[in-house]
């Protein structure tokens, strides 16, 4: 979270979203804007809003600007998915009135809301639980499954951090990032914002799919890291990967490893073996790491996995014994 | 002391004369540099699609005075500015104390700034053509102008001058 966020907003504004992160800087997950109504932040799941500051179209027209620094014509194809990575990787998510071509939207315009949403990074978050995902000198092909804000692609990075510096007894790996959002590393002109690894290289918004694929044949990698996996070519390139020998680690959006099962499209990947583990996150920041059967996967050695996610609100502090 | 009179009024027209015939030669020089610069900002969205600050300031590293400095200011003025066509527009206003181009010309350039940065890649790409159209069009203008008014403006500079000073003495 820095002055870019903040910048990103008209002068009346700034002040105020200053001055209440200004002690829990760490806590701010969402900045909220919607046209005709009052600014809204998070912090830690609780909502604030300013209810004498309403954000007319003037501003969100400003914010608009700053978010794509004038330049419309670099961002179709994020107008068309509804968000824009900005410098930091944080995401901004806008809706409004939607512009069709032939049945699938052209763009968005007319926006009506902005969510800001403040990407953390948490040095160590995943330090308890990676040696769950070692496999002997390397690592499991791994997917990390958890609902919108339960910290995946904050457990990602560091993942990808750990594992391109190397911990403990082991070394670093060749790490691919194939960053499609600029999430993982918050690159900006390519150059990754946040520690993702000393051996980590990253392809920065390139589509999932192809991205996998070029960095296989271009990198060499011993270990590749994908966000937010879903889409059909996702899937087969994911399969193809594996196939290949390389290792995977992948985040998807869902609330449980039995609603990944029930999936038609990502079932497959389950059944055929494809994963040997499966981290679960949910909203309260509590993990469980299932095994290839999808059994909490204590049986493999006995590591105690204790969780302490720092700062989050709770505290809590879940111990898997794996 | 007359003479002395009549020598600085002859000086000081013929000054008026040549710096109008300066200025009609530098102007079309002055547009070709602009087309030019449109030509690499189409290229800069088209291909390598950086921001528009970023492009600009390229461009002023590729352009020659005074054309480069507009697009300087433009680029390290425009993060954290409000509106871009403020800025274009006063930018412009620079511009038209700074060198030999014309009102007609820079309204072509504002209305232009109008339209930058609000479309896609391809109706951007129209815009910048549609530009350059009319800015041809004024190059051929200006450059007729040259060739038929550069020495008839030294020339009434001249001779202004002396019959100015032939009716005071």
């Amino acid at each position: 979270m820095g002055k870019n966020i903040v910048s990103l907003f008209p002068e009346k504004f700034r002040q105020v979203i200053t001055d209440s992160i200004k002690n829990d800087r760490d806590k701010l997950e969402e900045i909220r804007v919607r046209i005709n109504r009052p600014l809204e932040l998070v912090l830690n799941g609780e909502f604030i809003t300013f209810d004498d500051l309403h954000v007319n179209e003037v501003d969100g027209q400003f914010i608009l600007n700053q978010l794509s620094g004038f330049s419309r014509y670099k961002f179709e194809e994020e107008l068309k998915q509804g968000y824009i990575t900005v410098t930091g990787g944080h995401r901004v998510g806008f809706v409004g009135r939607s512009v069709l071509e032939k049945g699938s939207i052209k763009q968005i315009q007319s926006i009506s809301s902005f969510n800001i949403r403040i990407a953390s990074e948490k040095i160590d978050v995943a330090q308890p639980m990676i040696r769950s995902i070692v496999n002997r000198d390397s690592y499991h092909n791994t997917l990390i499954i958890g609902p919108p804000q339960s910290g995946k692609t904050t457990l990602l990075r560091d993942l990808c951090r750990l594992i391109g510096t190397g911990w403990g007894t082991m070394t670093a790996k060749k790490v691919g990032v194939v960053d499609e959002r600029s999430e993982i590393a918050g690159s900006k002109n390519g150059i990754p914002h946040y520690q993702v690894g000393k051996r980590t290289d990253v392809l920065d918004g390139c589509p999932k799919s192809e991205g996998m694929m070029l960095m296989i044949r271009s990198m060499s990698p011993e270990v590749i890291v994908v966000d937010e996996i879903g889409s059909h070519q996702d899937i087969e390139a994911i399969q193809e990967t594996i196939r290949s020998g390389v290792r995977l680690i992948c985040t998807l959006h869902s609330d449980s490893y039995q609603s990944v099962l029930r999936s038609k499209q990502l079932s497959p990947l389950i059944e055929n073996n494809y994963f040997n583990r499966f981290v679960i996150l949910d909203r309260n920041k509590k993990i469980t790491i299932l095994n290839h059967q999808g059994r909490p996967a204590w049986q493999n050695g006995g590591v105690t996995s204790e969780l302490d996610w720092g700062n989050s609100f709770n505290y809590r502090q879940l111990s898997n014994r794996i | 002391m007359n003479w002395i009179g009549a020598i600085l009024l002859i000086i000081a027209s013929s000054a008026i004369g040549f710096e109008k015939a300066a200025r009609l030669k530098k102007r079309p020089v002055h547009l070709l540099q602009l087309k030019a610069a449109l030509k690499i900002l189409e290229a800069e969205i088209v291909y390598s699609q950086d921001l528009l600050a970023d492009v600009c300031l390229r461009i002023s590293t590729q352009i020659k005075a005074p054309i480069n400095h507009f697009f300087q200011q433009v680029g390290e003025k425009m993060v954290g500015h409000d509106e871009l066509f403020d800025l274009w527009n006063s930018e412009v206003d620079h511009l038209m104390n700074d060198s030999a181009l014309e009102a007609d010309e820079l309204t072509i350039i504002k209305q232009f700034g109008q339209t930058l940065g609000h479309f896609d890649l391809i109706n951007q790409q129209k815009q910048i053509e549609l530009t350059i159209i009319h800015l041809d069009r004024i190059l051929i203008d200006a450059q007729n102008k040259y060739t038929v008014f550069s020495k008839v403006y030294r020339g009434i500079g001249v001779l202004s001058g002396i019959l100015i000073a032939l009716i005071l003495i």
